[in-house]
């Protein structure tokens, strides 16, 4: 029970006093989780929370529940937190680490993009791939988002290659190009299942699509047996900050 | 007989895992030495930042003399530089305000070349600032990436408060977290000049992109 008292003390630090004279809050500044390494390093229990106290940290199940997004818990009561107690339960009982050269994580990035003037976002999946001994790089391995799709927001009912197109050496494809290529798509096959990325590549290739920086990144483990859960980058002024579990689901 | 061979091949795997142990331990020596360096050339950063910024630490060519010290920490000397055949047009500040957002809710990112955040900074409005950076001790720093036979990569995290005065009260206060990437050439030493216990390797640190992540209003 003390044990617990203390640990929802710890989680509820909001800001310590030590540097009351400067800006900076060092004690704030260790406690966050400023590198997805240092998150690494919190899960896999090399490193634990500074400012809490030995009696809590350790305990790996008090570690993994801190590096939580707290404002996922209404309180102690809240039955999520039971399901996250769960998660580091199992956790602890599994022994998991996780590490940077897996191949269960991978980032998901939404990016912000401009398209023929307009602003655009989609996203792109990232993961880690091995390159040679002991070299790795990230790699894109999806591209999805509305401007990827290729679909026209006008309607219509018959654009289509004639059914006696053949008779004319298919001579109308040029007004598929030239006057109804926004409707490109529907001249495919109704089984035609359009690749998003290799839309992606080209309309990068040719210049089309240009990121202007990437608006919002996550990153998600598979590496908790029956759990996937993902890291968000949580902007606030207190201890529990910086890269936390913001999302967790049973598989 | 048996016996003995156990004994050998006992005897055999303990020197083996002992080397291996102490290999371990001397990567790991030579990774916190890098780090460690990679730190204090972000130090250095912050410092001359406040530098430069500081208008009571002299006249504007000698802040800007500041400048070119900084921008030769960074790869390129902040002006265009080759990487693996590309043409670079030299590194860049990206800051994302949190404060501030695009008309769509969006927001703000402005990402400049190096040189001209500098040289901003040499012009700010204000009569003085004053800029507190992370302790050198205290700057985070990535696992290190190995990237080519010589070259490693890794990313440094420093946070700094910034106060702005004008006719000696503070106007403006904010404080800003950088995330900085690090390029870390590895050169041979001449065998003749490596000291005795010494590594045969010396590691140069340059700067690359660095990332402003959140400038928060101080009030």
């Amino acid at each position: 029970m003390r044990k617990l008292i203390l640990f929802l003390v710890a989680i509820n630090l909001q800001t310590t006093s030590a540097q009351l004279s400067k800006l900076l809050n060092r004690d704030q500044y260790m406690a966050q989780i400023q590198l997805v390494d240092e998150f690494f390093d919190r899960f896999n229990n090399i490193e634990v929370r500074p400012d809490v106290s030995n009696e809590i940290t350790k305990d790996r199940k008090s570690n993994i529940l801190l590096l939580f997004d707290l404002a996922l818990f209404n309180s102690k009561k809240d039955p999520l937190f039971g399901e996250a107690e769960q998660f580091a339960e199992k956790v602890v009982s599994d022994s998991v680490t996780i590490s940077y050269s897996d191949t269960a994580w991978y980032a998901k990035a939404v990016c912000r993009s401009y398209f023929m003037k307009q602003a655009v976002d989609f996203t792109l999946y990232l993961k880690v791939e091995e390159r040679g001994k002991d070299m790795y790089k990230w790699v894109i391995t999806k591209a999805e988002g509305n401007v990827l799709s290729l679909k026209s927001e006008k309607k219509h009912k018959q654009q289509m290659i004639m059914p006696d197109d053949h008779e004319t050496n298919f001579m109308s494809l040029f007004r598929m190009t030239d006057e109804t290529s926004e409707y490109i798509t529907d001249f495919t096959s109704s089984r035609f299942e359009l690749d998003q990325t290799s839309v992606f590549l080209a309309m990068v290739k040719m210049g089309l699509l240009k990121i202007e920086y990437v608006k919002d990144l996550q990153f998600f483990f598979n590496q908790v047996p029956g759990y996937q859960f993902s890291i968000k980058y949580v902007e606030r002024k207190n201890m529990n900050a910086g890269w936390l579990i913001n999302s967790f689901k049973k598989r | 007989m048996i016996t003995r061979n156990y004994k050998i091949g006992f005897i055999v795997l303990t020197i083996l895992f002992a080397i291996a142990n102490t290999v371990d331990a001397q990567n790991s020596a030579i990774e916190e030495k890098i780090k460690s360096r990679a730190a204090h050339k972000v130090g250095l950063l912050g410092e001359y930042i406040g530098t430069i910024a500081d208008k009571s630490q002299g006249d504007l060519r000698t802040r800007l003399h500041f400048c070119d010290k900084a921008l030769s920490l960074f790869i390129g000397k902040g002006g265009p530089y080759e990487e693996d055949g590309v043409e670079r047009k030299g590194v860049v500040m990206e800051v994302t305000s949190v404060n501030r957002k695009n008309a769509d809710g969006s927001p703000y990112v402005n990402r400049r070349l190096m040189k001209n955040y500098f040289n901003g900074l040499a012009n700010l409005r204000y009569d003085a600032v004053s800029i507190e950076t992370t302790d050198v001790a205290d700057i985070k720093v990535s696992n290190l990436h190995r990237v080519a036979d010589n070259l490693f990569v890794c990313t440094c995290f420093f946070e700094q408060a910034f106060t702005g005065y004008k006719d000696g009260r503070p106007v403006y206060k904010d404080i800003t977290r950088k995330a900085v990437k690090c390029y870390v050439i590895q050169d041979e030493i001449e065998p003749e000049l490596i000291e005795e216990g010494g590594d045969r390797y010396e590691y140069l640190v340059l700067l690359g992109d660095v990332r402003a992540i959140d400038t928060v209003r101080v009030k």
